[in-house]
């Protein structure tokens, strides 16, 4: 193999591995700030994936190159194919962990009292954080055994996200109908909860391409 | 680091000696040091053609006519010098210890292996035996060969295979300490494997030499190459970096030439 080959395909893996490194980062301080009404770290958080469109589209076009010189083939073919998209997911989980983070800035700034809803929130943000986490160690690992569990973990975690979601809707409209002057900010808070039920969602799709690279079969999103 | 230009092309036309009209019209090309350049096009377009001009290997058959300037960088004064107006047989073949080449079929000698590498720096004057031993094993090493045939070195070459022989005459070539290195198809006659082990090669050998590489395999020019000719008719349609000529050409014959549309 010829040798900046083998770099080039480094480098995009380098790339990619990034890009999901800053989303980790992020979320954990827009949970943070959530946990923590802290308003200066969901800005931070906004902040650290302003550029994660740019970062895509340079992963975009060194793939495009990678495959337009180089024709990889068999495996190489997959993982290259399968950086291009995950990049492209985890772009869209910044989308919503930005837009989560401007909600619970909204949320901060206008005092909503999540009540009996809280520790349901928090778990459901954790599950939300455990799918994704493993997602990118699947990424990451290149062992087979450990992937096959992280692939688990993750579709585990996004059923969570689910349940939780629901639970947490009900109680919301129960709440909703208990003080209805509330329930724009409650319906604006639950919108960016769903952000991080899409996050699970994309999680999964992430996982799916660690394992469609390492293990090969159809591609089905 | 800036580009360096070693060889410069300019407006170069070439005839065969049997036929009417010129082989190659107008070429321009510029060749940079320690690069990869790949010549491309169908078969007839003229890359072959302009590939041996460039160490007037054509002059081996007499009547062949040049015009336009083909001019080399000489290293030591840093002038450029147009090899066209080389004359005398030393100074070709001066020429060709600088610009050396490998062909498309490996040509071994039918003598031992340290010979086959030894007899260039012999033909250059070198006489000291441990020099030479010295220089035998730095080209061997330096194309990846040595490990096959260090402990066979008195054995013919051509018991070795097709793809140990192309590396054991691009050793032979290395061995002269060649500014420029002419490939032509250097691997369309050899398997998957040898071929990777000469692209391995070839990648390696631009640290210290230029390298121009003609070939039919699309992949291989793009996987290889640093810059990219396109060749159609005797005429260079298009030259770029190879990243811009296998992603978005100007010239839509490149195009329809490197998507299988004709050729």
């Amino acid at each position: 193999m010829l040798q900046n080959y083998k770099e080039i395909l480094k480098k995009n893996q380098k790339r990619v591995l990034a890009l999901a490194e800053d989303v980790l980062k992020a979320y954990e301080l827009a949970y943070e700030a959530l946990k923590e009404s802290d308003m200066d770290k969901a800005s931070k958080a906004r902040d650290m994936l302003k550029d994660s469109h740019d970062k895509n589209s340079k992963i975009d076009n060194e793939i495009i190159k990678t495959l337009a010189l180089f024709s990889p083939e068999a495996r190489d073919l997959r993982v290259v194919i399968a950086y291009l998209k995950i990049a492209s997911e985890l772009t869209r989980i910044t989308d919503y962990i930005r837009s989560f983070a401007k909600r619970v800035k909204i949320q901060i700034s206008s005092d909503l009292e999540l009540g009996g809803l809280q520790d349901d929130v928090y778990a459901f943000a954790q599950s939300a954080y455990k799918s994704l986490r493993a997602s990118i160690n699947a990424i990451k690992t290149d062992s087979e055994d450990e992937l096959e569990n992280l692939y688990r973990k993750v579709n585990v975690e996004e059923s969570k996200c689910d349940d939780i979601l629901s639970l947490i809707e009900k109680k919301l409209i129960e709440q909703i109908c208990i003080v209805p002057e509330n329930a724009s900010e409650l319906i604006s808070f639950l919108n960016g909860l769903r952000r991080l039920e899409r996050i699970s969602d994309r999680s999964v799709n992430v996982v799916k391409l660690a394992y469609f690279a390492q293990k090969g079969g159809k591609l089905k999103l | 680091m800036a580009k360096e230009m070693i060889m410069e092309i300019k407006d170069f036309y070439f005839k065969y000696a049997s036929a009417s009209e010129p082989s190659l019209k107008g070429i321009n090309l510029p060749v940079f040091k320690n690069k990869i350049t790949a010549m491309i096009g169908p078969s007839g377009c003229g890359k072959s053609t302009l590939l041996r001009s460039l160490n007037r290997i054509h002059d081996l058959y007499p009547g062949n006519e040049y015009k336009g300037e083909v001019n080399l960088l000489n290293q030591e004064s840093g002038e450029f010098e147009n090899i066209l107006k080389l004359k005398k047989e030393n100074e070709l073949i001066a020429l060709r210890q600088k610009v050396g080449m490998i062909f498309q079929k490996p040509t071994p000698f039918p003598m031992s292996i340290f010979d086959n590498v030894a007899y260039g720096l012999k033909l250059a004057g070198i006489k000291n035996k441990s020099e030479i031993e010295e220089k035998v094993i730095k080209a061997l090493k330096g194309s990846a060969i040595w490990k096959e045939v260090k402990d066979r070195l008195n054995q013919s070459a051509m018991g070795l295979s097709g793809g140990q022989q192309q590396r054991l005459c691009i050793a032979r070539a290395v061995a002269l300490k060649p500014e420029i290195l002419l490939f032509d198809e250097p691997t369309s006659a050899l398997d998957p494997i040898s071929t990777g082990a000469i692209e391995e090669l070839i990648s390696e050998l631009k640290k210290d030499v230029t390298v121009v590489i003609v070939t039919h395999n699309m992949q291989q020019a793009s996987r290889l190459s640093d810059y990219t000719a396109f060749m159609y008719i005797g005429e260079l349609i298009e030259y770029d970096k190879t990243s811009k000529i296998f992603l978005e050409p100007k010239e839509k014959l490149t195009e329809d030439y490197i998507t299988g549309r004709f050729g």
